[in-house]
């Protein structure tokens, strides 16, 4: 099965000062359909510009980045806004919503950019995660934990088969953290929906089927140990 | 023992409460805190120089255009004071030649010079070098000017004592001059220094072979465009070796003694038109309203400029919401934080008041030759070489720094004061925002209803001031009135773009998603877009009026020279040609009809403010009266009655506002030593005239007993070519091309002299347009450096860098357009109050308005323009930066 991302001998560095950093070294992984990966390291292994690579905000030094089986090293400006717009979801820590619209409006974006109405997934979104009686709510009025859960909205309404996210629950508390992770993983199994999340967090990184360690440039694969509570 | 008890537990309690206080002083120490958040300011400001740099650049603005203003304004009115001081317009009397002539006899000189009095003799006309040039030339006594300037010299220097006769400081005129040789009619001509070196620059000049000698005044004298001569060279240049053109009396005596001093050199008064001097008074009330459309148009810049500064303070706070929330978290109070912000603000203003005072003066000097030009050529004032006062800069910096702290202290106030608590800083501003907006419309509609009684009063109010003889508050009553509206428009402008988003969602032509984004946006946008966009308003409008104005006075200047100008040649020999040039031109086939116009200068008794009023006599033939006269209001017989050989006048309309005179009303006047007493049956329009005139029949001209030489011709040629005949005629009749015109030829120097008279304002206009447009790029700027993170947040949602484009200019399109659709009826209403009201009062013409397209698509598209251009740059910027960078940044 073509794995939806795809990445080999990705090397990427950065300039600091006088000194260059190398924080990605020759990295190779692959993220298949419906998968969920937590990815865990410490401050400044290069996490963060693993998916800024792959979501095409960064380019890599050198190696070859493949999604949804096409060479993305090829892509154009305009390629990846297609690959945003239709494949992929995000989630960050700092929510990132449009303020200026209200929850619906935030939801349906994605869909509304592609052409595409309202639909009973949305629907079954706002239902599952207790959003129905915030729709017309503008977005400053809600709370860090809602914010956080219609960005997971907006990020699966048109199931995109790749999610990434940055520290999703971290702006949250314990239990609103939890409660997010829970919805993220269910909804995103309910969608097909292949999950590469970067966390500090053990409870978070325990939602996930797998988990990656980021270090000295390289990934390692490590045991998982799934949350008793869960 | 009790109250030794209590008084050591009181003396107890006095020290604990001292030791607080000590303790407290200690923890709290004011100047400490302010000083230490000032300097983590600087910090803020080293690392976002550009922030600092927009406040600058609008404290910078304001001042520039203001300072050049005030430096024109009162280096003018300087000059009127003391530009011909050395030469005359000290003169305690001017007397002229009554009954229409052209000329005084130098008898008059002779005789009164025999009473002791201190005279200067003057000759003016135009001389005809060898070449062909021509010189108005100025002719004086030289040798007298030299004494009297000597003394104004050193009488005008403070703490000095009169110095005898003959013993004061030499006057810059004797410089150079060879005085015996001058009293010999040596050809000598006086020019300034920088007209000396224009006339050279074309060769020698000769007189009838003689070479004459050039030599050049420092430009501080005055002299402009003048050219003067020793009265002796002046009667020979000129050919008119026993005539005077005006003796001026500078002895400080009572009007009755010198009519005494007349009497006894027996000299008849009744020759004589006696004029009294006014130390540049008449000049200063002339151009009054001009100095006063300047400074409003720098007044106006002013607040533009305060508009970017202020734009700036408040992005420069907005950028720091954290940093002093974290300040204040940190324990340093509101006042002290408040005070830190003052003091930065202050600097700022110092810095940029001095910036702007000093290219304020270099622009005042940039624009001095086009006002030098315009009040010369409209006025007839002469400007002197600019200076400045360091009063000028305490004032520019103190009007800058007050409305500085006025606009800026309740925003600064107001972030000092926000929550602490996270969550509330939000709903702090939106708050405010909606609490400014109802505001300023309500201070809008109070103004603007304020401005529609006064409108709705305005005839009642003119009427009463002009019976009051308080005309001069005419134009200030009206300037007021455009004060209103142009202050109204503005706070109106804020409530139209809140409600922009609302107008489109009500229309159902959004659809969701981007487009849902954009009108949704504006709302987040229009707040602080507004002082940008007010400052372009009012530019714009500003600009439109201007041009509304300049269109319409030169539409209607047009018009009424056709009307007025009905023959094809128009020639005005002097006195002493005029009869041999009339009877030449008798015979002549080429001419197939003339006309013919006298004047004299005659005095209206008991009407307008003062007790005697001058205006200018005019006759005309009575087919030039009817066929030339361009007529506002007439009496229906007026034809029939001034055929029959009545007594009637026509006034022109500066005349019958100035003096709010109405048909059929009495007019007592004193003309070539007679006292008449005329009916008012007509009002002519009299466009680019600002002098009082008067109009009758030849007839009557006659039954008066005036001079029966006309002042000057007109004639008609059927078919001819005029500019050709023109020429001809002048070698013909030895006329200079100064003494006879095509009509062409007038109405073209009309058009250019009289278009001169708005150039410098409708420049102005430009500057201001110039300033917001400049205003609207800093805006832009800063609110699109500011929207980095929710234009990231779009594009990693997959909007297309084009589609962020197209969408940022739309919305930027759509508040401009906003703008300018409010800002085209304000310009018109404007236009309407400058046209009818200012002009009207000022000036006492009625125009008509002209409303032009053109200039209103112009100006706005210079708006777009630079909103593009605002535009353009954070986003190209933008696209240089990693996406994640600004999402990784804080939204606020």
């Amino acid at each position: 099965m073509t794995p939806i991302v795809a990445l080999a001998g990705i090397k990427k560095s950065f300039q600091d000062g006088s000194e260059r950093h190398l924080v990605l070294d020759g990295l190779t992984l692959a993220i298949h359909g419906g998968e969920t990966i937590a990815l865990t390291g410490p401050s400044g292994c290069g996490k963060s510009t693993l998916l800024n690579l792959i979501a095409g905000f960064d380019t890599p030094d050198s190696g070859d980045i493949h999604l949804l089986g096409r060479l993305a090293n090829d892509f154009t400006a305009r390629d990846w806004d297609s690959f945003r717009r239709a494949e992929l979801g995000m989630v960050f820590q700092q929510f990132n919503l449009l303020d200026p619209l209200d929850v619906r409006a935030n939801i349906h974006f994605p869909l509304a950019l592609n052409g595409k109405p309202w639909n009973g997934w949305c629907d079954t979104l706002i239902s599952r995660l207790g959003l129905s009686e915030l729709l017309s709510r503008p977005i400053d009025s809600l709370s860090g934990g809602q914010q956080q859960r219609v960005a997971i909205a907006r990020a699966l309404a048109q199931r995109p088969p790749l999610l990434l996210a940055d520290e999703p629950t971290g702006n949250l508390d314990e239990q609103s953290g939890d409660e997010v992770m829970a919805l993220l993983t269910s909804l995103a199994r309910e969608s097909n929906t292949a999950i590469l999340m970067v966390t500090h967090s053990e409870r978070c990184a325990a939602f996930m089927q797998r988990r990656w360690h980021l270090s000295g440039g390289r990934i390692a694969e490590r045991e998982q140990h799934r949350q008793a509570n869960v | 023992m009790s109250t030794a008890r209590a008084g050591k537990c009181m003396s107890t309690a006095r020290a604990g409460k001292g030791m607080s206080t000590a303790a407290q002083r200690q923890h709290h120490r004011p100047l400490h805190g302010l000083w230490l958040s000032f300097r983590v300011f600087l910090g803020h400001y080293r690392r976002a120089p550009l922030q600092a740099g927009a406040i600058l650049l609008g404290v910078i603005l304001s001042v520039v255009l203001l300072t050049a203003v005030k430096s024109i304004n009162e280096n003018a009115r300087s000059s009127y004071r003391e530009a011909t001081a050395p030469l005359s317009s000290r003169a305690a009397f001017t007397l002229l030649p009554a009954g229409g002539k052209a000329y005084l006899d130098d008898e008059v000189y002779f005789r009164l010079s025999r009473q002791g009095l201190k005279l200067m003799p003057r000759l003016n006309g135009v001389m005809t070098d060898d070449s062909g040039r021509r010189f108005y030339l100025d002719g004086i006594d030289i040798i007298a000017a030299t004494s009297i300037a000597a003394s104004y010299t050193s009488t005008s220097a403070p703490g000095t004592s009169t110095p005898a006769p003959g013993t004061g400081p030499a006057s810059p005129l004797s410089a150079n001059l060879d005085l015996g040789s001058l009293l010999t009619g040596a050809p000598v001509l006086l020019l300034s220094q920088s007209q000396l070196e224009k006339v050279s620059a074309k060769g020698a000049l000769k007189l009838k072979g003689q070479a004459i000698e050039l030599i050049g005044l420092d430009d501080a004298l005055g002299l402009g465009s003048a050219t003067v001569a020793d009265l002796a060279f002046a009667k020979q240049a000129l050919e008119l070796p026993h005539s005077l053109s005006s003796i001026e009396v500078l002895d400080n005596i009572p009007l009755e003694t010198f009519k005494q001093q007349l009497s006894a050199a027996g000299i008849d008064e009744s020759s004589l038109d006696i004029l009294q001097g006014d130390n540049g008074a008449a000049l200063t009330e002339l151009s009054g309203s001009f100095h006063l459309s300047l400074k409003a148009m720098g007044l106006l810049a002013f607040v533009v400029g305060l508009f970017i500064a202020y734009n700036g303070v408040r992005y420069s706070l907005m950028k720091r919401t954290r940093l002093l929330l974290q300040l204040r978290q940190l324990g340093v109070g509101q006042r002290e934080l408040l005070g830190a912000l003052v003091l930065e603000l202050m600097l700022m203003v110092i810095f940029g008041a001095a910036i702007g005072f000093a290219l304020g003066l270099w622009l005042g000097q940039g624009l001095m030759p086009l006002v030098s030009m315009t009040l010369e050529q409209v006025y007839g004032a002469r400007l002197l070489p600019g200076h400045w006062r360091p009063g000028w800069f305490i004032e520019a910096f103190g009007l800058s720094a007050a409305a500085s702290l006025f606009a800026c202290i309740p925003l600064m106030a107001r972030l000092v004061a926000t929550p602490l608590a996270s969550g509330r800083h939000q709903a702090a501003n939106q708050g405010f925002d909606v609490k400014m907006q109802r505001l300023q419309l309500f201070a809008a509609a109070a103004l603007l209803l304020l401005a529609l009684i006064i409108t709705l009063f305005e005839p009642g109010v003119s009427q009463y001031l002009r019976e009051q003889q308080l005309t001069r508050l005419l134009p200030l009553y009206s300037l007021g009135l455009i004060a209103l509206v142009t202050l109204a428009a503005p706070l109106l402008l804020p409530s139209l773009l809140a409600r922009l988003p609302a107008l489109f969602g009500k229309s159902g032509v959004i659809r969701p998603g981007l487009g849902q984004y954009l009108i949704a946006e504006l709302k987040v946008l229009a707040p602080p877009m507004s002082l940008a966009m007010m400052a372009m308003l009012l530019a714009l409008s500003a600009n439109i009026a201007m041009t509304t104005l300049v269109v319409s006075f030169e539409g209607t200047l047009k018009v009424w020279l056709n009307q007025r100008l009905h023959a094809d040649i128009y020639l005005r020999p002097g006195d002493s040609h005029m009869p041999q040039v009339m009877a030449t031109l008798e015979n002549d086939s080429r001419i197939s009809a003339s006309y013919r116009q006298y004047s004299s200068p005659a005095l209206l008794n008991g009407m307008g403010e003062q007790q005697q009023t001058r205006f200018r006599l005019l006759a005309r033939d009575s087919i030039s009266v009817r066929e030339t006269s361009t007529l506002k209001t007439f009496d229906a017989a007026l034809w029939q009655a001034m055929q029959a050989g009545g007594r009637q006048i026509l006034i022109n309309e500066p005349m019958a506002q100035k003096l709010n005179l109405r048909l059929g009303q009495r007019l007592d006047i004193t003309v070539g030593g007679k006292d008449v007493s005329l009916e008012v049956a007509g009002i002519f329009y009299d466009h680019g005239n600002q002098q009082l005139e008067t109009l009758i029949e030849e007839t009557l001209w006659q039954q008066l007993g005036l001079s029966p030489i006309p002042m000057s011709l007109a004639l008609s040629c059927n078919g001819c070519d005029a500019e050709q005949l023109a020429d001809t005629l002048a070698g013909e009749l030895e006329l200079s091309r100064a003494q006879i015109f095509s009509q062409q030829n007038i109405k073209k120097i009309a058009i250019s002299m009289f278009g001169r008279t708005f150039e410098i304002t409708a420049s102005l206009g430009t500057l201001t347009l110039l300033v917001a447009s400049i205003g609207l790029f800093s805006a832009l700027s800063m609110l699109s450096a500011s929207r980095e993170n929710p234009l990231a947040r779009l594009h990693a949602l997959g909007v297309s860098r084009s589609e962020l484009l197209l969408m940022s200019a739309a919305q930027m399109l759509l508040m401009v357009l906003a703008t300018a659709l409010l800002a085209i009826p304000v310009a018109w209403v404007l236009g309407y109050l400058l046209i009818h009201k200012v002009i009207l009062l000022s000036f006492g013409w009625s125009l008509t308005m002209d409303w032009q397209w053109l200039p209103v698509f112009s100006a706005v598209g210079a708006a777009l323009l630079s909103a593009a251009l605002a535009l353009a740059w954070p986003l190209w910027r933008q696209s240089r930066r990693p996406l994640i960078r600004s999402l990784q940044q804080e939204a606020n």
